[in-house]
């Protein structure tokens, strides 16, 4: 008999199996099902075909036309799924300014920074081929930004001056000096991306006269097929009117000859004014749906307007082919296989100590004022 | 002392002092309370006091008047009569217990919610919210649930109201005969006698159960005249000075001042139940000098004048006078009516009212905003707030910061962001706003819900109803539920709530003899069988050990223990004349069966020896039985008699009477009828004329009759506690001489039999060796002073020689016989005195109550000269009672004794187990009880609060000096007990009160002591008890359990107040805030349903936090892809619902119905109760592992469905909302499965129905959400979003899935890692001292998570209920 201090309550024996055979049935679904699912994806990721070319500094880096010079190579992301080909040429470009005038008669010459970037498709991709832009450190979900439009406004509207002057489009409503609402207002609708792009020309497709040649890429059904609801041609007459700041240089008013934008049939403009929730984003631009993009070498001409190195945000060109599973996207894929990984590994541990571990466990139950306590060894 | 006596005492002192007691009980509690008390809620009580109570209730202090109000007593008033205090008419009779109307409630109630600490927070973070410009998060997140919040209760509110309304309407519409001029005949009175017919159909309020109303042909009374007559008026229109007329079975509209009743000597009987919850009748008698007012000249002929006492609340006491025609006669509770009380027996009673509607008595008392206790976890749970509101403003600071940051360094840059900045004060606010929820405002709504829940859970659990009295558990208060989970100072009654308080009348001791009763008759002693059998069952086990194993005890260490700690101790040795009287009583039921005299051989003895010394007196004592009371009989349909007893000590006494001989068979105010039944059938009929009745006070703790009997003897008797009878008897000196000679001797052979008893052993394992020297000490038995360490085998037969010898005493008393009776032993005083003593003190010890009877034949100008005094007192206005018991002091001296009753109170049914597992429990129990402490004792050996290992500790005031007591017990306790029980009784513990430095040793001994038992003491003695502990211990949580009035002091001090609905009426049960009907149903209260509710409340605390935390973390995190401006991650309107709807559930619903172990597990092992003592459920490392948990989940939610879905994505919807939504979706489908599903231990068909509905709800919810918002440019562009864009994305969805995965793999993992380590004995892996696979905890320290697992395998399973519900036999160990 053992004698126990009363401050601890007296304890006895009791005898007890525990196994720990219930909580891994989980995790060898886990197992079976995760690891799976992430080689899937992995291998869908793979055979998506990428390519990224940031242009932001090409108005101040590139040559003057018809120089071309490397784009360094930390601005370019190709990512195509084929071997390397022997004799590829990295990313150049070159810059060229010319004036491009706006409006049915030329009457808004713009000075315009033409960037001509050439790059490699080592292998014919696509149909779909999408072409994004891809702007990073650009604050689309500002908390004023984001809010910044008016939707009635949108959808065809005359909102007067003063409803616009209470509306979201705040801090962008109306011209101080005239007091006319901008027209689209907002600041999402004045800063829109304008950038203009054009479809990539095959360089030097047969040795003879006719040696480039366009692959023609639309911008047409870039937009949400909703989104066209959202916007019905204006009920303002263009004097009430004027186009926000930043649209002053193509349009710098609203007349006879600078009749109110189609917004309805702007899906660039409609692209944009969907907001993206993170300041890194890509929207898409170009798309060709039904013809493949042979592989060759590529110039892409670029109206050069939107400014991001002022506020240290980059611009870059994206174009892309997509599957099932969407977009290049090696991180889900990764995960799964991670967790699937974790998950054979917990269950191989707990078999070890499973076996390991002798399965009979003695606990001691308290037993009413008993002071006896029984050898362990029973 | 008496059960009457302890009863009275609470009726008297107990609820008039509680009312007191209660106040400043409150402003003690006011003190201890924390700033944020101070700061907030006292302010608001006192504006609350000022314009609530003042302004809308019209509750002003009125100034008192100058002697009381003057009502004359006219048939009719020209005038209303006039309040003196206020200058207008009295009140009148109409009540309202309503606490609105329709025009004001709607502002009020706003007010009031407005001024609720927390609507109000809501409203300040509200209210802003719904400025344009400030909130990200949607203008009306706050202010639509917390406006569906507060209107929810509003309604709740307006229909508590209605209801009021209802009952009120009902009650002032009610009508009365009242006594009014006739206003042109008998058009009027059939316009009323339709009024009448009209209330006929007003529904019944629904607590006055009432026999047939009035019937129609009581219309017309016959008694009226010309100008008067008895009208039917509404109560509400009542005033003071009308005079009523009452009929049987009528409820009395107002107080009245009885004129006149019909019954025999102008009684009216009254029952009181509405008012006291007593359920005899009482009786009421109007003041002599208006007995003509029988009928409508009668009382037109009377002018008499009533002065009353300005109203109060005092239901115990009523002062007044009234004149006629120059007499002045008394007005007390005796001549009052109250409203509240019904008449019965009666054919009908007329009053004039003094008090009418609100400042009747009953509406006085009516407490209408009772207090609620607060529950001991909120405090918990309000610094988890502060923590929290702490935490808002933190991250609101900082991520603000974060933004002035951002601005300097590229919004200033951005040309896109131009005139976008965002002020400061917006910022924060926004942010405050944002963040805000994270002290979710479900949470107090919730609670409700939880609370309620869990008390119909507490309610509908069928251990604890009684189906012998059908009664069930009851819940008042459902805001402390898990206070029950916490307690760890019970203090128990003793009477009805450790005993049945279903009194037996057992023996007495008339001239020195000893009788036993009811033991041979038809209530064959059972009882006694079971007492002794529960008193047997404490030390079975150990009985049984000394026969398996060898006693040793040892003795050690001696100079560590003070020889005379116990002062009470005497080293005397016992003389031989006590000795053979210690055997000359019943020591248990089968001694009293062999060897004693019953009652039935008294009786034949008596007519025997009709003349003889002893017949005399044991005659005089049954008389005595049945007269010395306040008892009524009443004769049942069958012709039997039924007593209406206040006390079921004094219905044991009337039927012992019966038994006897004796039955009362009349009570008129001024004469008992007692049929004497001889032994051989004979019936006569004798009836004492009662002269005067000193009624009983728990200051007098006696009671007095006088009676002239029938041949003319005018006779005092009385009947009380020893210690107020022996000083008033003739010889005292010599009584309170033998008194204490016989109290020694008891003590010396109690110390010899408790020793006997002990179990030896137990000595050996605390180390505790002082108790056992002391004893040795004292006792046959010496030990060598000098031994040190001395080990010595005590006999075993020295119990069964103390037996043997007793038994010797017993048979040569029992040779002696009745017959061989001496009858000039009869005469001897001192010998008689110290028999009686000796028989008293034994009765006491086997657990009986006892009374001391006493008697005087007053000569009849001694009687006069007296009766003039006692005239005086007992009319006189001012300080009547003192008066009274001055009085009464000067005749009741010079006392013979008659003798000394023993009643027996049974031990309710599982008390020493419930008890013992208490203890386990690490509760420690404190009795507090009205008896005397030989009695007190008994019950605590029998009901296992002594243990037979305990140290019990005497302190008595009438042993030496105070100081020196306490002093050694406090060394003694000290230096360690096994288990001490300190006794200490009433008068001493005043002593103590009363010296401040004794005061402050005293109590702060009392962490140290394992269990207090406090005898005689009074009702505020006990509540001074609980307070006690309280200042000492803030940190304990008391609970106290009665069933009387003298308990309700006690139960309202302490932190959780049980009430017993039993036998003794239901007032403490009304004022509790739980009620049981049987003590046992403790242990399930407290070790099942307290554990539960403390750890659901505590898991519901934490995990509604948790979510917030979690929550939240991602839209914290998200602000750092925003530029820190605030905008939002989630989506306004899901975010609006998002507590109500879809993470309300998943706390709601474990909060109930979770059970972390088995209701079997919890009762077989006691010790895992500390879980709440110890705060194991809500505590601030627990809760921070719990904010960590969050934190990481949330960083883990957010990082990697930023990742999966945006950064390494090209997503097929670069929104916010595809993003939101995301996050949104993980937030609550991990919540609930998190909640739901991993941490509910108890899985039921309801958290799997929860977890279905409201996941399943989430997506219908995104579904209709898609497809019903209006599409426009938001951030938020919701429409189609999840039917079409991002909705048909597999990635969005794999994103899902493989967060989840990563969470639940985490969690999983952790719990089996921990469930194996446990398992292995590893755990918690920094804790080495208390593992290993063999080794012994206590299982208090084992993991729940062990115990789970426990209760899985079945044979532990089987083995747990067992002993669970006491079957478990300790063989099953050995085989």
């Amino acid at each position: 008999m053992e004698v126990t201090n009363n401050s601890k309550v007296p304890l006895r024996t009791l005898r007890s199996a525990l196994s720990h055979s219930t909580r891994r049935s989980s995790q060898k679904c886990g197992d079976i099902i995760f690891a799976p699912i992430g080689g899937l994806l992995l291998w869908a990721s793979a055979k998506v075909e990428e390519l990224a070319i940031d242009y932001s500094s090409c108005a101040v880096n590139a040559p003057e036309y018809p120089n071309f010079s490397d784009i360094p190579s930390r601005q370019v992301t190709s990512r195509f799924n084929t071997a390397a080909v022997s004799g590829a040429q990295p990313a150049r470009w070159s810059r060229n300014t010319i004036i491009k005038t706006y409006g049915p008669d030329g009457m808004a010459p713009v000075n315009t920074t033409v960037c001509m970037v050439q790059f490699d498709i080592p292998k014919e991709i696509g149909p779909p081929v999408l072409f994004y832009y891809r702007l990073t450190n650009f604050y689309q979900n500002h908390r004023r930004y984001v809010k910044s439009l008016d939707q009635d406004q949108l959808m065809g509207k005359n909102r007067s001056s003063d409803k616009i002057k209470e509306s979201d489009c705040n801090p962008l409503t109306v011209e101080p000096a005239t007091n006319k609402s901008y027209y689209p207002c907002g600041l999402i609708a004045n800063s829109v991306f304008n950038d203009t792009f054009f479809s990539p020309l095959q360089l030097n497709v047969n040795q003879g006269n006719d040696k480039n040649r366009s692959y023609d890429m639309t911008n047409k059904g870039i937009a949400r097929a909703s989104d066209k609801d959202l916007y019905k041609p204006s009920a303002y007459s263009v004097d009430e009117v004027v186009p926000p700041l930043n649209w002053r240089e193509r349009y710098p008013t609203y007349n006879a000859s600078f009749p109110l934008p189609k917004l309805q049939e702007d899906e660039a403009f409609q692209v944009w004014m969907r907001t993206a929730g993170l300041p890194t984003f890509s929207k898409l631009a170009l798309r060709n749906d039904t013809a493949p993009m042979p592989s060759g070498r590529y110039q892409v001409d670029i109206y050069d307007y939107f400014p991001v190195t002022v506020y240290g945000g980059t611009k870059s060109i994206l174009i892309s082919t997509r599957t099932a599973m969407g977009g290049k996207n090696p991180f889900l894929g990764i995960a799964y296989v991670v967790v699937g990984g974790i998950c054979v590994l917990l269950g191989a541990l707990f078999t070890a100590t499973h076996l390991i571990r002798p399965r009979l466990v003695v606990f001691s139950l308290i037993e009413q004022r008993k002071i006896v306590r029984r050898s362990p060894a029973l | 002392m008496s059960s009457k006596l302890a009863r009275e005492a609470g009726d008297k002192g107990g609820t008039s002092t509680s009312t007191k007691e209660l106040r400043r009980d409150k402003s003690r509690e006011d003190e201890v309370e924390s700033w944020f008390d101070r700061i907030v809620k006292q302010p608001v009580r006192l504006r609350y006091q000022k314009y609530f109570v003042e302004l809308v209730l019209r509750r002003k202090p009125l100034p008192p008047s100058k002697d009381g109000r003057h009502i004359p007593l006219r048939a009719a008033h020209d005038s209303p009569l006039e309040d003196e205090r206020r200058g207008h008419p009295y009140v009148s009779n109409t009540i309202r217990s309503s606490r609105y109307t329709i025009w004001d409630f709607i502002p009020k109630q706003l007010l009031f919610q407005a001024t609720r600490l927390h609507n109000f927070y809501f409203i300040c973070i509200g209210v802003p919210q719904t400025i344009p410009g400030l909130s990200t998060t949607g203008n009306y997140t706050t202010i639509l649930p917390l406006t569906f919040f507060i209107i929810l209760t509003m309604f709740k509110e307006a229909y508590d109201d209605y209801k009021r309304h209802k009952m009120d309407k009902v009650e002032n519409n009610q009508f009365a005969k009242v006594l009014r001029e006739k206003s042109n005949g008998s058009h009027d009175g059939a316009k009323h006698t339709l009024d009448f017919l009209k209330t006929l159909t007003v529904p019944r309020l629904p607590w006055k159960p009432r026999k047939a109303r009035a019937t129609f042909d009581e219309v017309h009374d016959p008694d009226e005249d010309e100008d008067m007559h008895w009208e039917w008026i509404k109560w509400c229109d009542i005033t003071v000075g009308d005079v009523v007329k009452l009929k049987r079975n009528d409820d009395v509209p107002a107080d009245l001042a009885l004129l006149y009743a019909d019954g025999e000597d102008g009684i009216a009987y009254v029952e009181t139940m509405a008012l006291d919850g007593e359920t005899n009748l009482k009786s009421k008698q109007a003041p002599r000098g208006l007995r003509m007012c029988s009928n409508i000249p009668g009382i037109r002929s009377c002018a008499a004048d009533f002065v009353c006492e300005d109203p109060n609340r005092d239901l115990y006491d009523f002062n007044g006078r009234v004149t006629t025609n120059d007499e002045t006669s008394p007005l007390t509770l005796n001549e009052v009516l109250y409203r509240g009380s019904v008449l019965r027996n009666t054919t009908y009673a007329i009053g004039l009212v003094v008090n009418s509607g609100e400042e009747c008595k009953i509406r006085m008392n009516a407490n209408h905003h009772p207090n609620a206790k607060k529950p001991r976890l909120e405090r918990y749970a309000n610094q988890v707030v502060l923590t929290l509101i702490g935490y808002v403003v933190l991250l609101s600071v900082g991520v603000s910061m974060g933004y002035l940051i951002w601005h300097s360094n590229y919004e200033v840059n951005a040309w896109y962001l131009d005139d976008a900045y965002v002020g400061f004060e917006e910022i924060i606010v926004g942010f405050l706003i944002m963040f805000n929820n994270v002290i979710p405002l479900s949470l107090y709504v919730s609670m409700e819900i939880v609370k309620i829940g869990q008390m119909i859970m507490i309610h509908n659990d069928v251990n604890m109803y009684d189906a012998e009295t059908d009664t069930p558990m009851v819940c008042n208060t459902n805001t402390i539920l898990e206070n029950l989970g916490q307690v760890s100072y019970v203090l128990s009654d003793k009477t009805g709530t450790l005993t049945e308080n279903v009194m037996k009348f057992r023996g007495m001791s008339v001239g020195g003899v000893a009788f036993t009763h009811g033991l041979d008759g038809p209530r064959e002693g059972v009882s006694l069988d079971h007492r002794r059998m529960s008193a047997d069952h404490g030390v079975k086990d150990s009985s049984r050990d000394m026969k398996h194993e060898k006693i040793s005890i040892t003795v050690e260490d001696r100079g560590l223990a003070p020889i005379s700690t116990n002062a009470t101790v005497s080293h005397d040795r016992p003389s031989m004349q006590q000795r053979s009287s210690i055997g000359g009583i019943p020591r248990s039921s089968t001694q009293g069966q062999d060897g004693f005299t019953s009652t039935t051989e008294l009786l034949k003895y008596i007519s025997e020896h009709p003349s003889a010394a002893l017949s005399k007196k044991a005659r005089d004592f049954i008389l005595a039985m049945a007269l010395c009371h306040t008892a009524l009989p009443e004769t049942t349909d069958n012709g039997d008699i039924k007593f209406q007893a206040s006390s079921p000590d004094e219905l044991a006494l009337l039927e012992a009477a019966q038994d006897l001989g004796y039955l009362l068979v009349q009570r008129a105010s001024h004469s008992i009828t007692l049929l004497h039944t001889s032994v051989d059938g004979e019936q006569s009929k004798e009836t004492y004329e009662i002269l005067d009745v000193v009624e009983f006070s728990s200051k007098r703790k006696r009671m007095s009759i006088v009676v002239r009997c029938p041949d003319g003897r005018i006779w005092l008797l009385c009947k009380g506690a020893d210690s107020v009878i022996v000083p008033r008897l003739q010889q005292a000196a010599l009584a309170s001489r033998k008194s204490h000679e016989v109290r020694r001797s008891i003590q010396i052979e109690r110390e010899h039999q408790s020793r006997n008893e002990q179990t030896t052993p137990r000595n050996s394992f605390g180390g505790r060796p002082s108790m056992t020297l002391r004893r040795g000490s004292s006792m046959d038995i010496r030990i060598n002073p000098a031994a040190k360490s001395a080990k010595l085998d005590v006999p075993k037969a020295s119990y069964e020689m103390a037996v043997q010898v007793r038994s010797m005493d017993t048979s040569r008393e029992r040779r002696s016989g009745l017959s061989a009776l001496d009858n000039s032993a009869v005469d001897d005083d001192a010998a008689v005195f110290s028999r009686c003593f000796k028989h008293m003190d034994d009765f006491a010890m086997q657990g009986l109550r006892t009374l001391l009877y006493a008697d005087k034949t007053i000569s009849p100008s001694e009687y006069a000269s007296w009766k003039k005094m006692y005239q005086d007192a007992t009319t006189s206005l001012v300080d009547r009672q003192n008066r009274i018991e001055t009085a009464a002091e000067m005749v009741e001296q010079g006392f013979d004794l008659l003798g000394a009753s023993a009643i027996e109170d049974k031990l309710q049914k599982g008390v020493p187990e419930t008890i013992d597992k208490l203890r386990r429990a690490g509760i420690k129990i404190w009795m507090l009880t009205g008896d005397k402490r030989e009695t007190a004792i008994n019950i605590a050996h029998s009901a296992q609060i002594c243990k037979p290992e305990s140290s019990i500790f005497i302190l008595d005031s009438t042993k030496g000096s105070l100081e020196a007591q306490v002093h050694d017990v406090v060394v003694d306790v000290r230096t360690g007990c096994l288990h001490s029980v300190l006794v200490i009784d009433g008068h001493t513990l005043g002593q103590v009160d009363a010296d401040p430095t004794l005061k402050q040793v005293f109590y702060d001994l009392i962490p140290f002591l394992d269990s207090v038992i406090c005898c005689r003491a009074s009702p505020s003695q006990k509540a001074g008890i609980v307070k006690a502990i309280r200042a000492r211990i803030p940190s304990a949580l008391t609970l106290a359990i009665g069933d009387g009035a003298n308990d309700i002091a006690m139960i309202q001090s302490c932190h959780v107040g049980v009430g017993i609905s039993g036998r003794e009426g239901l007032q403490a049960a009304r004022v509790a805030d739980y009620s049981i009907s049987q003590f046992r149903f403790l242990q399930r209260l407290l070790l099942v349903h307290g554990r539960w509710n403390y750890m659901r409340t505590a898991k519901f605390i934490l995990w509604t936090f948790w979510k917030e935390m979690f929550f939240y973390m991602m839209q914290a995190l998200y602000q750092h892809h925003n530029g820190y401006t605030g905008t939002s991650l989630y989506e306004n309107w899901s975010l609006t619902v998002l507590n109500t709807l879809f993470t309300s559930l998943c706390v709601i619903v474990p909060g109930i119905f979770e059970q972390d172990l088995k209701a079997e597990t919890l009762l077989a092992v006691p010790e895992l109760y500390v879980y709440g003592q110890r705060n194991m459920g809500l505590n601030l490392p627990y809760y921070l592992r719990w904010v960590v948990l969050g934190t990481v989940q949330g960083i883990i939610v957010w990082f990697v469905s930023w990742a999966a879905w945006s950064r390494f994505a090209k997503m097929s919807d670069h929104g916010l909302f595809a993003l939101g939504d995301l996050s949104f979706t993980l937030g609550i489908v991990f919540t609930n499965y998190k909640l739901l599903i991993l941490e509910t231990h108890y899985k039921t068909l309801i958290v799997a129905v929860s977890f279905t509905v409201v996941v399943g709800g989430w997506f219908a919810w995104n579904g209709f959400m898609s497809s019903a918002y209006s599409d426009n440019l938001s951030p938020y562009d919701v429409k189609g979003g999840f039917t079409s864009t991002f909705g048909n994305d597999p990635i969005w969805w794999l994103t899902l899935i493989v967060v989840m995965a990563i969470l639940t793999v985490m969690e999983l993992g952790y719990k089996s890692i921990k469930h194996t380590m446990l398992v292995a004995g590893q755990w918690p892996p920094w804790k080495r001292s208390v593992r290993g696979v063999n080794g012994v905890q206590n299982a208090e320290e084992l993991d729940v998570g062990l115990w789970q697992a426990l209760e899985k395998e079945p044979h532990i399973r089987e083995r747990l209920k067992r002993m669970s519900d006491g079957s478990y036999d300790d063989h099953d160990e050995y085989e």
